[in-house]
Order: C-alpha cells, then structure tokens, then sequence
C-alpha cells in the first residue's frame, strides 16, 4: 500500500469476467453433448407391482403413531417394496417377508457363510443405466442391503463403473436392526432370480471436452513458453 | 482508519492466488493418471481439462502478477478467503464434466464439501462413478485438510517469512515450531506416517472383509483420506454400512480421532510427552462432551426401542456420534433413519456434538472444543469471583502445551467465535425451514452438518434441493471452514476497495 496506486478496474474485473465466461462455456458445452438413456436397459418387472400408495414417513417418539400404522395395514405378505418406502417407515416392515428387486453395485462381500451385497433400485439400476453414458440424471443412489445364504450367491456381477450389475429378484424377510449386522437395516435373502444380466455399458468421450483440454493445456504451456523466453 | 487498497494489493493477491491454482492444477494430474493408467477416458479428458485451466491462470499469475513485494496480514488473509472459493470453483471443473451433476452450482457444491472437508455430497449415481473421479473426490478432502493454502505457499514459496499470516488466517491458531514452513512439514510428516499405517490397516481389514485385490487398496485410499482428514465422503452411496464390518469401522475410529486431534498435540506426542494427553484442555473437554452426548444417544435409542444390542448401540451409536464429533460424517445408516427409526434423543445428541466440533488446529470443524473449554472455564470463574470476597483476586488457567492464564481477550475471542457459529447455524436452518418441506429438526440438523463441516445428512442435501438452500449451505461450509475472521477481513478489504474507487 506504499507508493503509486496502481488502476483497481482490470484487477476487479478480469477476473471476475474469466470466471463467468468459464461457468457459461462448460454449462453449453455440456448441454450441448446430449446423451439419451439406452432403452434396452429398462427393467420393467411389470410382474411385480410396487407396494401401492405413496411413502409414509414414520417416525418415533411422536404423539401421532397413526402413519406407522396405516403403513402396516396396506402391506401384503411377499408384496414387492422399494428401499424409500422401507427407510420411510422401519418399523412397519420389520420381520415382515418382502420382494426386492435391484441391481447388485460395488461387491459381494463374501464371508460367514454367505456374502453381503448391496442392491439398489433406483433409476440408475432399473431404467436409465449408469452415469455418464445418458444425461437423464435422476438423483441419489438408494438401496437395501442384501444378505445372500451360500446357495444363493452365485456368480453375481456387480455393478460398478461402466457396468450395470446383474439386477436380481430377491425375496426374504427385512430385518429393520439385524443383530447379524450390529443392527443394520438387512434384508435375509432366501431366494434369489437374476432378472437381468450385467451388461457394460459405453462412456462416450465428447469430442468438444477433448478440444477444450487441448486448448487449455496449450494455454498453459504456451505461457510457460512466454515466460522463459522472456528469462532468457 | 482503514488501509486503502489499490491496484498493487490486488497484484499480490492475484499472484498468490496462482499458486493456489498450481497446487490444483498437481492435485488433479494425480488422478487424470489413475484415470489413463484405468483406461477411464471420458474422467481423464475431465481431469486434464481441470488441470489445464488451473495451470494456465497460474502461469498467467507468474507472467503478469509475479511480484517481490511484502505480504501482509490484509493480503494474506484475503487470500485464504478467496483461495477457498476460487479454489472450490477451479476443483469443480472436472466433477461438472464428470457427467454426474446436473448443473455446475452442484460440482461446486461439491468441491465446497470437499475441500473444506464437509461431506456432503450431492453426486448422481455415485455408485457407477469413475475410479479415478470418485478417488479425485477423496483427494479434494486430503488437500483442504491439510490446508491447501499452506501447503502450496510454504512447499513451493522460495521463504516462509511472508505467509505466517496465511497459516493463521486459515483458521489453524499457531505455529507448532517457529517456522511455519517446518509447521507445514511436520504437517505432512504426521500426515505421511498416518497414511501409510492407516492404508495398511484399512486395506487388511477391508480383504477380511471381502474386498480383495487392488479394489481393497482402492478403497483404503479413499477412507483415510476421508477419515483422517475428518471429510465425510465415502466411495459408495451407503458410506461405511457398505462394510458390515466391525474391523473396518475400528480402524475408521481410531483414524476420526487422529484427525480430530490438534497438530499440536499430535507434535507432543510426537516429542515424547505423553502427559499433554492427560492435561490438554482440549482433551479434557472431548472426553467428557463425547462421554456426556453417548450416555444421552444411548439412553435415547434405548428408549425409542432403535436398537436393543451392545452391537447395535456400540457400532450404530456409538460410531455416529464419534463421526459427528471429530467432525467426520462417516454413515453407518441410511440418512432418513435418523428421523424415521432413531426417536428424538439420539438424533439431538448427535446435532449437539457436531455443533461443539473437535479440537482446534486440526482438520475437524465446529465450534472447536477449546472454545468450549474456556468459555466453560471463564464462566466458572466468573462463579468463583461472586462467591468470593471483593479483595480475591481470581484466576482461571488451562493447558495447552503449557500453563496459561484465561485473559479477557482470550475468553472474548472465543465466545464471539461460538456465538458466530450459533447464529450460522441457526440462519441455515432459517433458510431451510423457509422452503416449508422441512420439519425443524431436520433443518437444524443439516444446517448443523453443513456449518460445522461433519457431512452427516438427513436427506435434504440431495441434487435435488432448492437453489438458495445449496448457496447457503456452501457459503455456511465456507464460513464455517475460516472461521468466520478471515471471510469477514475479505468482506471489509471489498468495501474499502470500493470506497477508494470512489474518492
């Protein structure tokens, strides 16, 4: 702050201006490197209706139980459930037996006797497939947790990145704090029918990404350049 | 009177803001090589791209701004302030090409949480998320944690003497050795040694688990930064219930404490001297705040009728609220269910002691527990002094590395810090309950997260959320990231940059 000051304008407003042009330019970029979801990935299971009605949320200690209880009263034996429905409202389905249907993503845990496998059943595994290969982006992961006794465990092929895992029909009974499981929420599998087979899916490079890297890193080179030549 | 600034500051700012740029120009290469060594092309392509913009605005910085001239302690705190935002948007670059988010505030979002070392996390499709972008999220916990700011001045600035202001600024109290270089070093040594030990151990574990192969190792990485950084984010979208293991989770406890713990202490254990464990105000007030709230969440989730076994209340429990308080955010259940299966107490609990936050000079966020020890303290005294005749004279001490005297200026800064951060939290859940979607408990909750930087989420940070919560939130994760002090200095240097355009 000592001596001649120097003209703040530039200082102020180029940066701000390079910031704005950025945001702008990766924002068209992206929407211009439209994606459709691939229609030969939708899992319909149109055998098997979801739970009907919508989520009740449950919760504890509240003066008003009567949610809980509706919940309780629509639920058939063996019907199929959804993991938002299930964490909405625990208690509801505790020992109750279920009929789940998801994609095996990440691993299969294989120990004690069976193998842990966590099975989601969001858009990602039953419509659209994996990100990035659409743009339909449709939210968070859900799933439940899927204990599998040995004779049911088979060779599954999990999802991960790339690859849609094997989306699986699991039926069993939901246990809201498992003591196998230092009370997570687990649903016991007993039986188990492979839907769908896993299937890679093919991330597309967008050619315009690969340009734009190209630019920058000549960009940065080139001043690098710059700079040396002046140096020397 | 107040400093005028013109365009000379703004020069010295530029210029140490370009090798913040540098610092994650080197973070993002580091992944864009797992992603070519992984073949992922479309994550390299994404990486590259955010390593070439960050490398071009610092070498534009060196060619245009390079300058000799003295940093002072305005500069050096607007810079921190400034390096956290413009660094969050630079980090941003390649989760946005990513694919797996939906506008650019999103990538933002989540560089934010990253690099302050939040948690939490509005990714699509995590669990189909490249190798290479999903260890990138981990690594942004790694670099904010260990303070992005010093690590790119004091590793790569020909001398220390001119950046001790940026070291302070970033909310870290004071030098652990004269040099803030060496403090720097020492840093990364503890942080080396942890890494090491803790992959080792996570990666162990994780085999035992069922992970095998290099997927084990790939995991370990990830969990340590996370962990010892007290960062939150996880590899998967069920964080560590992924696991089902207690060995895991163990390893995952003693690595959230380690980062929890000051880089002082960890320097006096370091030096030998155990004691400091045993008369650390900071310790003392961890010990019993954590003793205190698990007491309370267990009785509360016995009461709900959550859990019903030792496992359940030790590793449901007990490992949240561990989580929570080292300022971590590490899940071992579903998000909802804290407002669907865990009752009242147990969820209060947990809000408290990720409001009070872990130790201070650390990577842990919050309140900061030796502010709460000394408020704690003055207020005793305060007690001792009206029970006592008018002649006493009372004072109140605490350890801290040595014996020192509670003066009135320590005791205001501190309670003006814990009643920022109150007030922060209250405003964001303010914001949230002004949307009308949720209940107040679960507005205070998140803005609690949010604020003091843990990551724990009840599911209202989502891609989905309003507009305006998600500003809020990143501006509270900024804030809460600084400390308040350094966000405030920025503001006034703005203000007085605009009154001297105006003369």
């Amino acid at each position: 702050m000592n001596g001649a000051p120097g003209p703040t304008a530039p200082w102020l407003i180029a940066p701000v201006a390079f910031l704005v042009i950025l945001v702008v330019g990766l924002q068209a970029l992206r929407a211009a490197d439209e994606r459709p979801p691939d229609p030969d990935l939708l899992v319909a299971a149109e055998d098997l209706p979801l739970l009907t009605g919508d989520v009740i949320r449950c919760e504890r200690e509240r003066p008003d139980n009567e949610p809980a209880q509706r919940e309780v009263e629509r639920i058939v034996t063996g019907t199929r459930v959804s993991s938002a429905t299930v964490v909405a409202c625990p208690q509801a389905f505790d020992g109750r037996r279920v009929t789940y249907v998801g994609e095996v993503v990440g691993d299969v845990l294989v120990r004690d006797g069976g193998a842990w496998a966590q099975v989601n059943d969001d858009a990602y595994a039953l419509a659209a497939g994996p990100l990035p290969a659409h743009d339909d982006l449709q939210g968070t992961n859900s799933g439940l947790h899927v204990w599998l006794p040995d004779t049911l465990r088979a060779d599954l092929e999990p999802g991960r990145p790339g690859r849609r895992g094997d989306v699986v029909e699991v039926a069993g009974v939901l246990v809201r704090a498992d003591p196998e499981d230092a009370g997570g929420m687990t649903l016991r599998a007993d039986q188990l029918r492979v839907r769908a087979e896993a299937v890679d899916v093919e991330v597309p490079v967008d050619p315009a990404q690969v340009a734009l890297a190209a630019v920058a890193c000549a960009v940065a080179a080139g001043i690098w350049g710059l700079r040396r030549r002046e140096q020397d | 009177m107040f400093l005028r600034p013109d365009g000379r500051d703004l020069r010295i700012i530029g210029f140490y803001l370009g090798k913040i740029a540098m610092a994650l120009a080197l973070m993002m290469a580091l992944p864009a090589a797992l992603a070519v060594a992984l073949r992922e092309w479309d994550a390299a392509i994404a990486l590259v791209t955010g390593a070439g913009i960050a490398a071009s605005i610092w070498q534009g910085a060196e060619w245009r701004l390079r300058t000799r001239a003295h940093l002072t302690w305005a500069h050096g705190t607007v810079v921190v302030a400034l390096a956290w935002l413009l660094g969050s948007v630079l980090a941003a670059v390649p989760l946005f090409l990513s694919g797996h988010f939906g506008d650019f505030l999103d990538a933002w979002f989540e560089a934010m949480s990253g690099l302050t070392t939040s948690g939490l996390s509005v990714v699509n499709d995590l669990d189909h998320l490249a190798y290479s972008m999903n260890f990138y999220r981990h690594l942004t916990h790694f670099a904010g944690g260990q303070g992005i700011v010093i690590v790119a001045l004091s590793l790569f600035s020909a001398s220390g003497a001119s950046i001790g202001t940026l070291y302070v600024a970033e909310g870290r109290d004071e030098r652990i050795v004269p040099s803030v270089v060496r403090t720097a070093r020492f840093i990364f040594l503890i942080a080396g040694a942890y890494l090491v030990a803790g992959t080792v151990a996570l990666t162990a574990t994780l085999w035992a688990a069922g992970i095998g192969g290099w997927r084990g190792l790939w995991h370990a990485i990830n969990l340590f930064f996370a962990a010892f950084d007290t960062g939150g984010f996880s590899p998967t979208s069920s964080s560590i219930a992924y696991y089902h293991s207690a060995g895991v989770e163990a390893v995952l406890a003693v690595l959230m404490v380690a980062g929890t713990m000051s880089f002082a202490l960890h320097y006096a254990l370091w030096s030998g001297r155990r004691s400091e464990l045993l008369r650390n105000i900071e310790v003392r007030t961890l010990v019993l705040t954590l003793t205190g709230f698990s007491v309370l969440a267990v009785y509360g989730l016995v009461r709900a009728g959550t859990f019903d076994t030792t496992g359940g209340l030790m590793r449901k429990g007990l490992f949240t609220l561990l989580s929570a308080h080292s300022g971590t955010g590490f899940a071992v259940n579903n998000g909802t269910l804290y407002v669907t299966d865990w009752g009242v107490l147990a969820p209060a609990a947990v809000v408290a002691v990720m409001a009070l936050g872990g130790m201070a000079g650390s990577t842990a966020g919050g309140i900061k527990v030796l502010r709460i020890g000394l408020t704690t303290k003055g207020l005793l005294r305060e007690v001792r002094r009206l029970l006592q005749p008018e002649s006493a004279v009372t004072v109140a001490t605490y350890h801290s590395g040595k014996r020192r005297i509670i003066t009135p200026p320590v005791l205001i800064a501190a309670t003006t810090i814990l009643l920022l951060y109150i007030l922060t939290y209250l405003a964001g859940a303010l914001v949230a309950l002004l949307y009308g979607t949720w209940d107040v408990t679960e507005a205070i909750f998140e803005s609690v997260s949010a604020a003091a930087n843990v990551g724990l989420s009840v599911g209202i940070t989502s891609p989905t959320m309003p507009r305006g919560l998600q500003l809020t939130y990143i501006l509270q994760m900024w804030l809460g990231r600084l400390e308040f002090m350094a966000a405030f200095a920025m503001v006034g240097y703005g203000v007085s940059l605009v009154g001297s355009r105006r003369r």
